[in-house]
């Protein structure tokens, strides 16, 4: 479980948008990405893990400059026949007691020809 | 072609969340192919909370959330050719409404040109269906199965927000 506070002062805010400060649904996935990386570290230890994918992702609420943005991340290791292919990492982004988004995001190691092995 | 000036008239984001530089095939109402510049003076490569630990970006690579955020651009170009929307104020807010299926191929760098390709799956009301890819140097980086744009007048978003509160 993370906290991001959405800072009226972000920059990135004055392009997004205009007049009408909301922050970027991307955003709100880099919150879980953040979140799921600092927890796939009990599972990965040491070894770089890549985010090669976005399974999902649903916006049901927008966030703007002063709200606080939770997120609840699990980790879900994924195999392929009887081969550990990584984890799955389903995330719940909420502002006070609204669902923001649910995210499920795909990790892999890090390999050495890049992300996409597969 | 579609030059950045162009851009602006058709979507609200400004920088430094303007992601999209120029639109070089457009076919309305179905495709478009849009380039995007990656940059090392993007602010993203020198932010404070960007630095240390994180992975993506030690080498300089482009945020993989940010390449999405250009793709969803060069869609939101296409979407709003028949109705531009400058400003966010007067206009309607792009908000994403969801996306499937997106998987991250490959990483770009600066120096290297993004080539978005969008293609209209199905107008919806109040917004669409989009899926595509884009391709750098390296190959393609990105695949989007699905996304869902959706197009909505900043005062209802802003008043459903108070009322939510």
């Amino acid at each position: 479980m993370t906290a991001v506070l959405v800072d009226a002062a972000e920059p990135l805010l004055a392009g997004h948008f205009p007049g009408f400060a909301i922050f970027p649904g991307v955003c709100l996935i880099e919150c879980a990405h953040r979140a799921a990386r600092t927890a796939l570290v009990r599972y990965a230890g040491d070894d770089p893990v890549e985010l090669v994918g976005i399974e999902v992702a649903r916006f049901l609420y927008p966030v703007f400059p002063g709200d606080r943005v939770d997120t609840e991340v699990t980790v879900e290791p994924v195999h392929r026949g009887e081969v550990e292919d990584g984890w799955r990492c389903p995330a719940r982004l909420t502002v006070g007691d609204q669902l923001a988004a649910i995210v499920r995001l795909r990790y892999t190691y890090l390999s050495k020809e890049g992300v996409g092995r597969d | 072609m579609i030059d950045a000036a162009g851009i602006k008239e058709l979507i609200p984001h400004r920088y430094p969340m303007l992601l999209v530089d120029r639109v070089v095939e457009v076919v309305p109402g179905e495709s478009l192919v849009a380039v995007k510049a990656v940059t090392a003076n993007e602010p993203w490569f020198d932010a404070p909370w960007y630095s240390g630990a994180v992975v993506d970006v030690a080498d300089h690579a482009y945020p993989p959330v940010l390449l999405l955020e250009s793709w969803c651009q060069a869609a939101g170009v296409l979407v709003s050719l028949d109705s531009p929307n400058p400003d966010v104020q007067t206009g309607r807010v792009t908000l994403f409404g969801g996306l499937r299926d997106v998987r991250f191929l490959g990483r770009a760098r600066p120096g290297e040109l993004l080539w978005h390709r969008v293609r209209l799956v199905r107008a919806v009301s109040d917004g669409a269906v989009v899926e595509g890819e884009s391709v750098a140097g390296s190959g393609t980086v990105l695949q989007v199965g699905r996304v869902v744009v959706a197009l909505r007048p900043a005062v209802s978003v802003r008043e459903e927000a108070v009322d939510a509160r």
